[in-house]
């Protein structure tokens, strides 16, 4: 788990440089620290489990190579998340994944294999609707209302995560939301 | 949608609506999945992407070097009046002389067929057209060997894989070990390990599950046209299972790739025939069968 200790530990300069000119121990110290932040926030924005291994090597491999952009401006974590998004919106772009979450979502729709109880697999259901929604939504809007419903985050935090105004975080989530109300067929009130 | 140019309320909420409020509950309830990868992976991983960096800096170098000493070689070349090439007496510079790289003592490439491998470097290779055996043994380092195709680069970290180039196509057969395919944008995918024996032979008994996975594993190891006979029988001899509308999808978008764009165009008529409704891409579909234009019709033809 990450423990403030630990992200303070990492955040030192020592340790930044050191990963940087390829120091396995410091490399590790930072994987260690920030995985499991980056794994939940991958897994959040994709909504699939099988791809969150690799995404998150690819953050890190991705981070590591450019930490000598890092100037210390914003804390790691949020540095990271900026990473993490790119590579996820990557990931979007990408019509194997998107094929192969087709697969996914036909098998479990047409009870090929379920072997969850009846609740886990509505849940199930339930996800793959959103995420197959929020697959076809543009990247700024898909990654606001991430941050914010699913996330989340108040406005304060994703503004400084996705390092946009607050007053643009608010306005892409509520597009957000009625673009999927209308994906979805869900009625959508503007109150 | 009206713009709205009050600030916005600190606590507003993220979602209003109570319908898709439930579907992103479930979203955030989902526990996240365990992680496996480790910090040994990612160090490897980053190992090889500066060892990339690296190469690339200094194939610039080379290449501007190279292109620096033949600007300062051509008034030499273009010394006569006539404005034909002479002979240059001698070289002022003799060539220094470089061994050629040798292998890791973990790796093996057999040519089975084609011309010898060009080694670059103790971790990379280069293969051009023919079929080649590459072996990598289990080794203490991090190292992994970069086998670079004209279709994309092989990465291996241990194991055997069997490499057939044609053309600008490459196939990787992952018969042991650990090796992902690279594509020429950056996509990596992982290969899996094919069957030991014929494994272009469909087991007649295979279930549409079975199927859809061989072909995974084809389509994972670079194998479209086997891939396509895969699919080809899942949806001609499973067509009311789960995954026969992925199928049929993949199988047309295969063809179409394959530019075997008749068979692309009534694969994409079946699938329409089979799969009317708009929740099912009912209009992509459409839109990929009109961009394909006119054609024969389908009888003869396959899927079917």
């Amino acid at each position: 788990m990450t423990t403030r200790a630990a992200v303070r530990d990492v955040e030192s300069a020592a340790v930044l440089a050191a990963a940087q000119d390829g120091d396995r121990a410091a490399q590790a110290a930072i994987f260690e620290a920030y995985k499991e932040r980056v794994a939940r926030q991958v897994f959040r924005m994709t909504g699939d489990a099988s791809s969150v291994d690799d995404l998150v090597q690819e953050v890190f491999i991705s981070a590591f190579s450019a930490l000598g952009r890092f100037r210390g401006d914003a804390q790691l974590g949020t540095w990271l998340y900026t990473i993490a998004a790119n590579r996820v919106r990557n990931w979007w772009d990408s019509q194997r994944r998107r094929r192969r979450r087709e697969d996914i979502a036909s098998s479990h729709a047409a009870g090929d294999v379920v072997a969850t109880p009846e609740a886990d697999f509505e849940a199930t259901q339930q996800r793959e609707r959103l995420y197959r929604a929020l697959g076809e939504l543009p990247d700024k809007l898909r990654e606001s209302f991430v941050a914010r419903a699913i996330e989340g985050m108040n406005l304060h935090e994703a503004s400084a995560a996705l390092g946009v105004p607050i007053s643009t975080v608010s306005y892409r989530t509520r597009r957000a939301e009625q673009l999927l109300c209308a994906a979805l067929g869900i009625p959508w009130r503007d109150e | 949608m009206s713009i709205d140019l009050r600030p916005p309320d600190p606590d507003e909420p993220a979602v209003r609506s109570p319908e898709l409020l439930r579907l992103v509950q479930a979203a955030r309830t989902a526990p996240a999945p365990v992680l496996k990868v480790s910090s040994d992976a990612v160090f490897a991983g980053f190992q090889a992407r500066r060892r990339d960096s690296r190469r690339l800096y200094v194939g610039v170098g080379l290449a501007a070097a190279a292109a620096v000493a033949l600007l300062w070689a051509r008034p030499s070349f273009m010394s006569s009046k006539t404005g034909t090439f002479e002979p240059v007496a001698a070289t002022t510079v003799e060539a220094a002389h470089t061994a050629p790289p040798a292998l890791a003592a973990s790796v093996r490439v057999v040519a089975e067929e084609g011309p010898p491998t060009v080694v670059r470097g103790p971790w990379q290779v280069e293969l051009t057209e023919g079929r080649y055996d590459v072996t990598v043994a289990a080794h203490a380092g991090p190292e992994l060997l970069q086998v670079e195709t004209p279709g994309g680069t092989v990465e291996i970290a241990q194991g055997r894989v069997l490499i057939v180039v044609a053309g600008t196509r490459t196939e990787a057969e992952l018969r042991t070990g650990v090796a992902t395919w690279i594509a020429p944008d950056g996509a990596r995918t992982p290969l899996a390990v094919a069957p030991a024996a014929d494994d272009d032979a469909i087991d007649p008994a295979a279930g549409p599950s079975e199927l859809a996975r061989h072909a995974d594993a084809l389509l994972a190891a670079g194998r479209r046209d086997a891939a396509i006979r895969v699919l080809d029988r899942l949806v001609s001899d499973h067509p009311d299972s789960p995954p026969a509308r992925a199928a049929l999808l993949d199988l047309a978008r295969l063809l179409k790739a394959a530019a075997r764009t008749d068979e692309a165009r009534c694969a994409y008529a079946l699938y329409l025939e089979r799969y009317p409704a708009k929740e099912q891409l009912a209009d992509e579909v459409e839109g990929a069968l009109a961009r394909l234009g006119p054609g024969p019709a389908c009888a003869g033809l396959r899927p079917r």
